[in-house]
């Protein structure tokens, strides 16, 4: 843990020859910021000071920071997996300052109450924390929870978290219900009768490894399912940690119909692939799984086309043993608030994508999704903003790690990009 | 000619308009009788009438069986609970008895929708339909519909808002159906999920929010939460529901023009409709019960009596 949180109330930072990208006008320049008591006071050619704080932002970019819509933070809870502040440094060291966090907490997020103290308990927070409330009480997947009043506390979105929501009338009624909000209802894409206790893709990787298989229909089937209560009650979805092809086509002719739909793509199933289970590393145990080589090229095509909107980390902590375990028994989920922007360059910068559309699938798609303001970059504007190196190869190792986990599969994978700061109001991580 | 069009009255689907407009204003000449010291007339003296409850009901029974004996007609009851009811065939078992008894007009509730048009296969006397499912339940309709003429004297171009949940009600649809056949429009607004799908096709407007309910309509028919009619957790809650689509005292005071609000019962207090608004000068819902009655001894007056007068 390299990198420290520093108060800058108070202090004049000058962010130094950066090409400063905005995400909101596409405008794209080489000036220097000068931020002092948390405001940008001037952008333009600014002369060095003794009084200042200088970053030399030269060949690096400086953007508005990032904004999760699918981060797991388990808090409130029993804290060992996570606690707001390490799930924050987490999210500075990635470069968010905006995270929206699912409700299988304990307790439950599925009530106002709730929703009022996260943001009580936040507020404090050098990171800008969004709550998502649960669709249905106790994630009972049968009686739908306030979900009026959460949204009208704070609540951006709805979510029964890791759990499917199965009964499919349920679903409608959320749906309509949600129509009164216009905010997105999302369900894990997965029918659990079709997992059916798979621990992988089900492929030739988890025939010749002789583990359960989790077909790519148990997702496709599920989203279609979603797509079509959707479609037919005029509602609003989002689908999270879409990972196969079929998933991908099945969006997409949704989308031309003009349902109001969106998705999500996690690094990691960019990154990694199934046959990378040969070593039965469970902390490439994910959930929904990570699939073959066909369906990342098919990902990241949907990437390309505008059929997949925005990257969400699912970061979801797990204790060391509850990862240390058989693969069968060890917790599903990866952290990935600090990997996920450079893990996912790496993979695009390869297939030609520009930085631009990287860092809008970062930053400008996620806040649509969950209608969150993204500062602009102009003077008299409150600075949320992320200095990235996109050029930087760099090996990720335990120390780079910020989270109160340690379930990562990037420990000693070469990156390609860097976050080097992150500015949030007052706060600066780096 | 003071005579409906139709041997039986069983909804207000294929109802004609001069048909409604006659039992209303039969119904205001009845609330007048209801007014006086001595409220029984001879009117059906000698007609045999049997209530056919196949579904549990408190207001809507009284208010029948109270027309029916303010008309002096004789009236028998029966009661079945739903629960012991064998579909269509123990319907067609219990009415072949009744027949065979010579009686001059069947009422019944059933909880199958289009249970009342099944019945005039069964019988040969009028019948009148107090409720069947979520379909129709006309009568309670046309003391809605009366309730309103009486109070601003025409329907025409009349902006009525019916709020709370329309999918489990049996009064939203027959109002729909009366009050654009006499020219007024209908605004539903509920939780999304409670407003059946294809409802504008009607030619209803539809919104989910009160505060726009409120500002268009000039009267508002506000239905009872139905809990015993959801089999799953719908409404969330009473707070959320209440904020989201109460008529609280707060929106009603804020309110700056003239508004009739009914109920056809039972009220939730504090749920559906705050008490301040229930028994406000406002509020018609008393007037509702008694014109409840007044329109059910016009329409078994039409059916039955109009006869006997030629």
């Amino acid at each position: 843990m390299n990198k420290k949180i520093k108060n800058i109330s108070g202090s004049k930072v000058l962010l130094k020859n950066g090409q400063i990208l905005n995400v909101l006008n596409g405008k794209d320049t080489v000036k220097d910021i000068l931020i002092e008591d948390g405001k940008i006071v001037k952008i333009g050619k600014i002369e060095n000071n003794d009084s200042y704080f200088i970053i030399d932002c030269n060949n690096k970019i400086i953007t508005q920071a990032f904004v999760d819509i699918h981060t797991h933070f388990k808090s409130p809870g029993v804290g060992d997996q996570e606690t707001f502040i390490s799930g924050s440094n987490a999210a500075l060291s990635g470069g968010y300052s905006k995270v929206c966090i699912m409700p299988d907490t304990n307790p439950i997020i599925d009530n106002p109450e709730l929703i009022e103290f996260i943001f009580n308990q936040s507020s404090a927070l050098p990171i800008n924390i969004y709550p998502i409330g649960a669709i249905t009480k106790k994630l009972n997947g049968i009686d739908i929870a306030e979900l009026g009043s959460m949204i009208n506390s704070g609540a951006v979105a709805m979510s029964d978290g890791n759990n499917t929501l199965m009964n499919s009338q349920v679903a409608r009624y959320a749906i309509e219900y949600g129509k009164m909000f216009d905010v997105p209802f999302i369900n894990h894409p997965e029918n659990i009768d079709l997992v059916n206790k798979g621990s992988m893709n089900e492929s030739l990787t988890s025939n010749a490894l002789g583990l359960s298989g989790n077909p790519s229909i148990s997702e496709s089937i599920m989203i279609y399912r979603d797509l079509e209560i959707a479609n037919y009650a005029e509602g609003k979805i989002h689908i999270p940690s879409v990972t196969c092809s079929e998933s991908i086509d099945l969006i997409n002719r949704y989308k031309d119909k003009g349902t109001d739909v969106t998705c999500e793509v996690s690094p990691q199933h960019l990154f990694f692939k199934d046959s990378n289970l040969e070593t039965y590393d469970s902390n490439l145990k994910i959930s929904p799984p990570l699939r073959s080589e066909k369906d990342i090229n098919k990902l990241i095509k949907g990437l390309k086309n505008g059929i997949i909107d925005c990257v969400a980390s699912n970061h979801s902590p797990s204790r060391f043993d509850d990862k240390d375990k058989d693969f069968y028994n060890a917790e599903s989920g990866v952290i990935s608030l600090e990997t996920a922007f450079s893990a996912t360059h790496t993979v695009l910068s390869q297939h030609n994508f520009s930085i631009k559309s990287i860092l809008n699938l970062f930053s400008l798609n996620p806040s649509k999704i969950m209608h969150l303001e993204l500062c602009d970059i102009k003077v008299g504007s409150i600075p949320e903003l992320v200095i990235i190196d996109p050029n930087k190869k760099w090996i990720f190792t335990n120390e780079d790690i910020y989270s109160k986990s340690e379930n990562t599969p990037f420990v000693n994978k070469e990156l390609k990009g860097k976050i080097e700061f992150t500015i949030n109001k007052n706060f600066l991580f780096g | 000619m003071n005579k409906l069009s139709t041997k039986h009255f069983i909804g207000l689907k294929n109802a004609k308009a001069s048909d409604i407009q006659l039992i209303i204003d039969t119904a205001l000449t009845f609330r007048e009788v209801l007014d006086r010291p001595i409220k029984k007339i001879p009117s059906l003296k000698g007609k045999n009438i049997v209530n056919l409850f196949f579904e549990n009901s408190t207001r809507t029974k009284l208010s029948f069986e109270l027309a029916e004996k303010r008309l002096s007609a004789d009236v028998m009851n029966f009661s079945a609970s739903s629960s012991s009811l064998n579909k269509g065939e123990s319907l067609r078992d219990t009415v072949q008895n009744i027949q065979a008894m010579k009686i001059d007009c069947a009422v019944m509730r059933h909880p199958v929708p289009g249970s009342c048009l099944k019945l005039t296969e069964y019988l040969d006397c009028p019948i009148v339909n107090a409720g069947d499912g979520t379909n129709e339940h006309p009568t309670q309709a046309m003391l809605d519909i009366t309730s309103i003429y009486e109070k601003f004297g025409k329907l025409k171009n009349l902006k009525i808002a019916i709020v709370g949940d329309i999918l489990h009600s049996r009064v939203a649809m027959s109002n729909i159906l009366g009050l654009h056949k006499m020219g007024a429009k209908v605004l539903l607004c509920g939780p999304p999920h409670l407003i059946p799908k294809y409802m504008s096709d009607f030619g209803v407007k539809i919104t989910y929010n009160i505060n726009e309910a409120l500002d268009w309509a000039d009267a508002l028919n506000i239905l009872r939460i139905q809990r015993e009619r959801m089999g799953i957790g719908l409404v969330p809650s009473v707070r959320e529901y209440r904020d989201l689509f109460g008529i609280t005292k707060e929106r009603f005071q804020k309110l700056k023009k003239e508004i009739v609000i009914m109920h056809p019962g039972p009220i939730n207090r504090g749920v559906e409709i705050d008490t301040y608004v229930a028994d406000s000068d406002k509020s018609v819902i008393l007037n509702q019960v008694l014109n409840g009655v007044a329109v059910r001894m016009s329409i078994l007056y039409l059916l039955l009596g109009a006869n006997i007068d030629e």
